[in-house]
């Protein structure tokens, strides 16, 4: 194979690769096959889907450039074509030009990643504060204040896997993973469905206060990108403003213990007044004084028999 | 030749006993076998955990084992592989190729050598058997992370008695390295002369030195707590879970290149024997492992991105981080160009190097990705950092590993190996590791935690090809067994003193096998057997 | 070849044997001051712990 033929043949591959990046990118929760970051539902979301494939590329090209010349080395100076090797070991400009590129390339990388970094630490101005706790093996949420004003009526939500993806998940259960579909949408949502979810609203930004009461978990809702770890003792928070409702789900990413893969993160988000009509009917003390005194709110229902 | 100097250093050869030689050694090259045969061991111990992961991740749901078992393989693979396998094997091959390569008799302090190997054995024992006692195994992944890991039954203890055992015999390996590479270099080896592989050596050793005893000092701070009531990490009392990865990962980032830098040293010992040409940029080569090892310290938070560091701590960390790049890819460049206008010819060892060059880059690409910390915040704790690390130190350091086996294995035996089967396994590695590890990286940014043994179906496919590509890689590396049992035993190609035509350096004036002691008396060094370094290059 | 026969003075028996025993008793000394190197990091750490510990600790009850 002459090695130009070769080289169109690694171009073309990767621009096809390349096209595949792309074309998955636009879904919300995962799909099979899926092989790049989500873009995500907010503004912080979409500039790290920017970031990363900026990055992305820049090692595309490195790549290119250090396996081309590799490649081309191989091919051409072997031995068996009778190639003599010189015995030169030394050249100042190449060298001082590969240590001095690369800073500026990484400079060109860590600018917008240093403002972004910033912005994503802003939580100013938030409009509503949701107090996120990890538990083994589930997530509380309370709602702290919203619109100026402290939320005391509405009561905790316990947030576990739902009670499908929990019998599917059990050692030689006989439920195929493939059999849990969510019925409105008829997404597989085996492991990423939860019995009670957390509630937003959107076109607001919502602040996460996120700690953890036994060991570490960790928040993260990818299409948010707000993430942080939950740990015992340090309040974390993290912010997001999703303008587009939804059902978006992500999963705890701290090892945990044995549950770790079955404590998933599932936030609806509502438009703005019909999440307004929704916590209206949420306030209500009566539940809130029942719900103080069961932990579990989201008890079991009975299981239906095997079979 | 029989002048009175030869007399002077020359022990007698006395027969020894099995025992005698395997168990109270103190000659360099059978500790450097020891070391190789255990971590070989290790290498399909910790493989076999592996296989058990990668068979229950085949498909989603449970079939083959309780959560929490999982859990245990995912955090003994990690330990056995980084501290079983890639560690021994590198100390292996220093005590191995360094008095070879400076012109000395032995390592500095045989008997320490002896010491710092047979802590290893009882080490893995403790740690192993933590399998078989009520409550299992350690299950808080190798980090260790508490308060999780104090919620592990009486296997803590052992594990932290382990790993202390573990410490205090790399810190051993690595004094005696430092002590033998500054004192015992025959006259004429002048640093600047040294092989590469020395000199990562000696810098990894420095890396050791400083940070195993901090490990040794967080776990010591998790034994108190589980048993002496202390509360270092337990937030309820004023303790600080975030201190221990702090802690940690002040010892973890340098262990990271503990594990890298001897590979550099061995791959910049491979290419420019096969490339047949000086390596280049020799002094650039040293400087850039120094600076690696000293960014080494200033990076740990970048494991920690997520844990709600102030924003100026982020920032820092992302711009050290970044800063590694550059010297690694000086390394990079100057391997490429090594070979650039060189007379390439591809023996095994070659192709493992360039196998090295193009995975450990690849990981090394990822890596950049992962230090901005806007992205890191969507890859971290999830399977791109599995793929991430599994580049480089499956691709990195155990390929560079297996390629230093198959460049020293003549000269170590005396026989040539299969070339047919030793390609053989190249190709079969290189193809399967990518049907490995490159899928882990869409699984990453598809969003899937990683230590988690059952998963959503969106995430089933990727997985499947992921685990076929893994039971393919471990059964290619029966085929190294096969290599090395038939070269050592049954192979009747005898290897030359050179073995390698453009091989240069102390250790192939050396006949193959190389003699049970190596220069009882310092030879007269000429600087046309030492590695061309440039600066002896015509 | 080990010992490349060309010509040199050969250093003489008491002489090799007194650089050997010279480079042993430097490389001993190296060690110890790399061990202390290593217990000083690992007493650092603790003493790190400690201090970070003391700095919020609560006398538990």
């Amino acid at each position: 194979m002459s090695s130009s033929n070769c080289k169109r043949r690694i171009v073309g591959a990767l621009a096809a690769l390349g096209a595949l990046l792309v074309s998955v990118a636009a879904s919300a929760n995962p799909v099979p096959w899926q092989m790049n970051l989500p873009y995500g539902v907010t503004r912080v979301s979409h500039q790290i889907w920017d970031l990363h494939m900026a990055a992305l590329w820049v090692c595309v090209a490195l790549g290119i450039l250090v396996f081309g010349a590799m490649f081309i080395a191989i091919i051409r100076f072997r031995r068996s074509r009778g190639a003599v090797a010189e015995t030169w070991s030394h050249n100042t400009v190449l060298e001082v030009c590969w240590t001095v590129v690369p800073v500026l390339i990484l400079i060109g990388l860590a600018t917008p990643a240093t403002l972004l970094t910033r912005e994503m630490y802003n939580a100013t101005d938030s409009q509503m504060t949701v107090k996120v706790t990890g538990y083994q093996w589930l997530w509380r949420y309370d709602y702290v204040s919203y619109d100026g004003k402290p939320v005391t009526k509405v009561p905790t939500i316990w947030s576990r896997l739902a009670w499908d993806s929990n019998r599917a998940r059990q050692l030689d259960s006989g439920v195929s993973p493939y059999s849990i579909v969510d019925q409105k949408t008829g997404y597989h949502d085996y492991l990423l469905d939860v019995t009670h979810p957390l509630v937003i609203p959107a076109g607001v930004k919502v602040r996460f206060l996120i700690t953890a009461d036994d060991v570490v978990h960790g928040w993260w809702v990818p299409d948010f990108a707000a993430k942080r770890d939950a740990i015992p003792g340090i309040m974390n928070d993290a912010w997001a403003k999703v303008d587009k409702p939804g059902i978006y789900r992500g999963q705890c990413y701290v090892l945990c213990g044995q549950d770790h893969s079955a404590m998933p993160i599932v936030v609806k988000v509502l438009p703005r007044e019909q999440f307004n009509a929704w916590l209206a009917t949420q306030e209500n003390p009566a539940r809130l004084d029942q719900a103080s005194r069961t932990a579990d709110a989201a008890a079991p229902k009975p299981l239906p028999a095997k079979g | 030749m029989s002048t009175p100097a030869v007399e002077v250093g020359h022990y007698q050869e006395h027969h020894q006993s099995f025992f005698e030689r395997w168990f109270m050694s103190t000659n360099h090259k059978d500790i450097g076998t020891l070391y190789l045969c255990f971590s070989f061991l290790m290498l399909f111990v910790g493989g076999s955990f592996a296989m058990l992961i990668r068979a229950e991740l085949f498909e989603p749901g449970m079939q083959l084992m309780q959560p929490y078992f999982f859990n245990e393989l995912t955090a003994m693979h990690g330990l056995v592989m980084i501290f079983g396998v890639i560690m021994p094997a590198f100390v292996g091959l220093a005590n191995w190729m360094i008095p070879m390569q400076i012109g000395a008799p032995d390592m500095a302090l045989p008997r320490l050598n002896n010491l710092s190997f047979w802590l290893l054995p009882f080490a893995f024992i403790l740690l192993l058997s933590t399998f078989f006692m009520p409550g299992g195994a350690p299950a808080a992944g190798w980090t260790m992370y508490p308060p999780l890991v104090l919620q592990g039954g009486e296997s803590i203890a052992f594990l932290i008695f382990s790993i202390h055992l573990l410490g205090i015999s790399s810190v051993l390996g690595s004094i005696n390295i430092i002590a033998t590479i500054l004192n015992m270099r025959a006259p004429g080896v002048d640093l600047m002369k040294m092989s590469m592989f020395c000199w990562s050596w000696l810098i990894t050793s420095f890396l050791v030195i400083a940070v195993m005893p901090v490990l040794s000092g967080a776990v010591t701070m998790v034994l108190f707590d589980r048993f002496f009531g202390t509360n270092f990490f337990n937030a309820a009392a004023g303790g600080d879970p975030v201190m221990y990865q702090h802690v940690f990962w002040f010892f973890g980032h340098p262990e990271v290149y503990i594990m890298i830098l001897p590979a550099f040293g061995i791959i910049s010992e491979i290419v420019p024997t096969f490339a047949r040409k000086p390596l280049f940029g020799y002094r650039a080569m040293v400087y850039a492992i120094a600076c690696i090892a000293f960014l080494s310290f200033l990076v740990w938070s970048h494991h920690m991105f997520t844990v709600g560091l102030p924003l100026g701590a982020e920032v820092f960390f992302m711009y050290a981080t970044m800063l590694i790049a550059v010297p690694t890819g000086v390394k990079i460049f100057n391997w490429v160009t090594t070979m650039w206008k060189g007379s390439l010819s591809f023996e095994t060892p070659m192709l493992w190097a360039i196998g090295f060059i193009v995975l450990f880059s690849i990981g090394g690409f990822s890596g950049v990705m992962m230090a901005l910390v806007p992205a890191d915040f969507q890859y971290y704790g999830t399977y791109f950092i599995v793929a991430h690390f599994h580049y480089v130190l499956v691709g990195g350091a155990l390929f560079s590993i297996i390629g230093a086996t198959y460049y020293w294995l003549p000269k170590w035996s005396g026989h040539m190996y299969s070339g047919f089967w030793s390609k053989l396994h190249f190709w079969s590695s290189v193809i399967s590791v990518n049907v490995l590890f490159f899928p882990q990286q869409f699984l990453g940014f598809a969003g899937m935690p990683r230590r988690i043994p059952d998963y959503n179906v969106a995430f089933a496919n990727w997985n499947m090809v992921s685990s076929i590509g893994g039971f393919w890689f471990g059964a290619t590396q029966l085929i190294f067994v096969g290599v090395v049992i038939h070269c050592v035993f049954f192979s009747r190609a005898k290897a030359s003193s050179r073995v390698w035509e453009h091989a240069y350096g102390l250790e192939w004036t050396l006949p193959s096998p190389a003699p049970h002691h190596s220069f009882t008396v310092p030879p007269v060094v000429d600087d046309s057997q030492l590695v061309q370094t440039g600066a002896t290059a015509h | 070849m080990s010992q490349p026969d060309d010509g040199q003075p050969k250093p003489s028996v008491d002489e090799a044997l007194r650089a050997a025993e010279r480079r042993k008793a430097s490389a001993r000394r190296t060690a110890w001051i790399i061990a202390g190197i290593a217990i000083a990091f690992f007493v650092a750490s603790l003493v790190h712990g400690h201090l970070v510990g003391i700095s919020n600790w609560v006398p538990p009850h």
